[in-house]
């Protein structure tokens, strides 16, 4: 690919790139000089001549890219010292997700009255699990795809979104519950539940299980 | 009768149209299918709009170009030491050779040696005296083949220039071209003005279909009021002929040069600024009118 093209191409997916950065950096400044990295890196002479079309092309490219660039950042900067709250705070900021969500009752969300909370929630997240839901949601990307971009195995991919959504339902489950019938998520719960776990966490009639 | 369980992975798998081959969902499950469907629509909606800075695009292409300019120049930092010391090992080996003829010759030899010109100096030796014709030939049309007028050529020598251009101009009517008008900047940088005026140069691809044409519009502040041009002035490039477009508006000289007027037409009328005073008509087979 000639160098001109190489490059409008990559310009082309400015916007896709930075709505990654944002999502990882939370803001726009930061976000903004990701970008500007990720296209320093880019643009570098080696690069274009090696870059090939195949392999989930140009986005997936710059998404990789912006993965490394910003969890390489990440990594050196959690080799320093941190305050003892912040540490505390991020293993804080993500509760074990309950197997089965209460929000499953999904006549009882009002997703128009949870929009607010379920930005907040977003945004709240760990950055790699924000980061592999923009590319499963907005992105549309299947999992073997974002494994690739992201470097890491299937599995774990598949742990993040689900851990991800987990929480996430649980917040919505949790700003709805004014409206969220008891009965209705107890019975998806039962046709859910079967592990003993379940069975006693979620009253007798998981038995039926 | 009793229901399958469910695995809530499974149920998310399921929704995503990621389940494997023969692998299959309970009928009761629909309900948590069917959410978290609307969990990812919902999610999408919510990470799609993102606050963005002003001119993101110019920002990373000026950040770009400044980048890669400071690594070439690095590059070229650590080679030149390289180049001094294999030419004193060949002076010493030289001196060798040549003790019999004399240190006199031998200083006259390495006298010979010159460093090569920082970029800077070379842009400021080809275009503060020779006008725009020249600046234009000498920077960007160097040989046979067209050089590439690319924003890191452009940019390269001034990292400030948009700024200052931006000071200078008051505003910067490049920075208003739509995109969709198949107009787009490239590169901004400094155009050394002969004289005490100033001058700024921008650089836009425009597109035909799938082929992009470049243009190259010089703006230049005089210190003194424009003075009238001849018509059928040209530039004459190594390059091949090139179309001239000027104007002058609120005090300001524009030129745009490109290898069509159309792309040169198309620049100006994406630019917002007034009609062209003066076209230079299409070269004449046979010979470059001077």
């Amino acid at each position: 690919m000639e160098r001109h093209e190489f490059e409008r191409r990559a310009l082309d997916e400015l916007s896709a790139v930075y709505r990654l950065a944002y999502h990882l950096c939370r803001d726009v400044h930061e976000a903004e000089e990701l970008v500007q990295e990720v296209y320093v890196r880019a643009l570098k002479p080696s690069n274009v001549a090696g870059f090939s079309p195949s392999g989930g092309g140009m986005r997936s490219w710059l998404f990789a890219i912006c993965h490394n660039v910003y969890f390489t950042g990440l990594e050196r900067r959690r080799r320093r010292p941190v305050a003892r709250e912040s540490f505390e705070g991020d293993a804080a900021a993500e509760p074990p997700p309950r197997d089965i969500p209460t929000a499953w009752g999904r006549s009882t969300i009002d997703w128009e009255e949870v929009g607010d909370e379920l930005k907040a929630a977003i945004h709240e997240l760990r950055p790699e699990y924000r980061e592999v839901l923009l590319m499963w949601s907005v992105e549309g990307l299947k999992y073997r795809e974002i494994a690739t971009i992201i470097g890491v195995p299937l599995g774990t991919v598949m742990s993040r979104l689900h851990r991800a959504r987990a929480i996430l339902a649980e917040r919505l489950a949790r700003a709805g519950s004014s409206g969220l019938k008891a009965p209705a998520a107890m019975g998806v719960a039962l046709m859910l539940g079967a592990s003993a776990a379940q069975v006693l966490l979620w009253g007798p009639w998981g038995g039926q299980g | 009768m009793s229901r399958q369980p469910l695995d809530p992975e499974q149920a998310r798998r399921a929704a995503d149209g990621e389940l494997a081959e023969g692998e299959s969902v309970p009928g009761s499950a629909a309900d948590a299918v069917a959410f978290e469907r609307e969990l990812r629509s919902r999610v999408a909606d919510a990470m799609r709009e993102t606050p963005r800075p002003g001119d993101l695009r110019t920002s990373v292409l000026l950040h770009v170009v400044s980048r890669l300019e400071e690594e070439r120049d690095e590059r070229r930092a650590r080679r030149i030491p390289g180049r001094r010391h294999t030419l004193m090992r060949g002076a010493a080996l030289l001196c060798v050779l040549l003790a019999g003829v004399g240190i006199g010759r031998f200083t006259r030899v390495a006298s010979t040696y010159e460093p090569p010109m920082d970029y800077s100096e070379d842009v400021e030796e080809s275009g503060l005296g020779g006008g725009l014709d020249d600046f234009l030939r000498e920077r960007f049309f160097d040989g046979e083949e067209e050089a590439p007028l690319s924003y890191r050529h452009l940019l390269g020598e001034c990292e400030n220039a948009l700024a200052a251009t931006t000071a200078w101009l008051g505003s910067l009517p490049l920075l208003a071209c739509n995109p969709d008008q198949g107009v787009r900047l490239v590169g901004i940088g400094p155009f050394p003005h002969p004289g005490p005026g100033r001058g700024s140069l921008m650089v836009y691809d425009v597109e035909f279909g799938w082929d992009v044409e470049r243009v190259t519009v010089f703006v230049e502040a005089p210190s003194e009021a424009p003075r009238k041009r001849e018509e059928g002035r040209v530039v004459s490039l190594n390059a091949g002929p090139r179309q001239v477009l000027w104007w002058v508006q609120d005090g300001l000289v524009y030129h745009a040069v490109a290898e069509s007027f159309e792309a040169a037409e198309r620049v100006v009328a994406a630019m917002g600024l007034g009609p062209a005073i003066s076209k230079v008509p299409e070269i004449p087979v046979g010979g470059v009118p001077k």
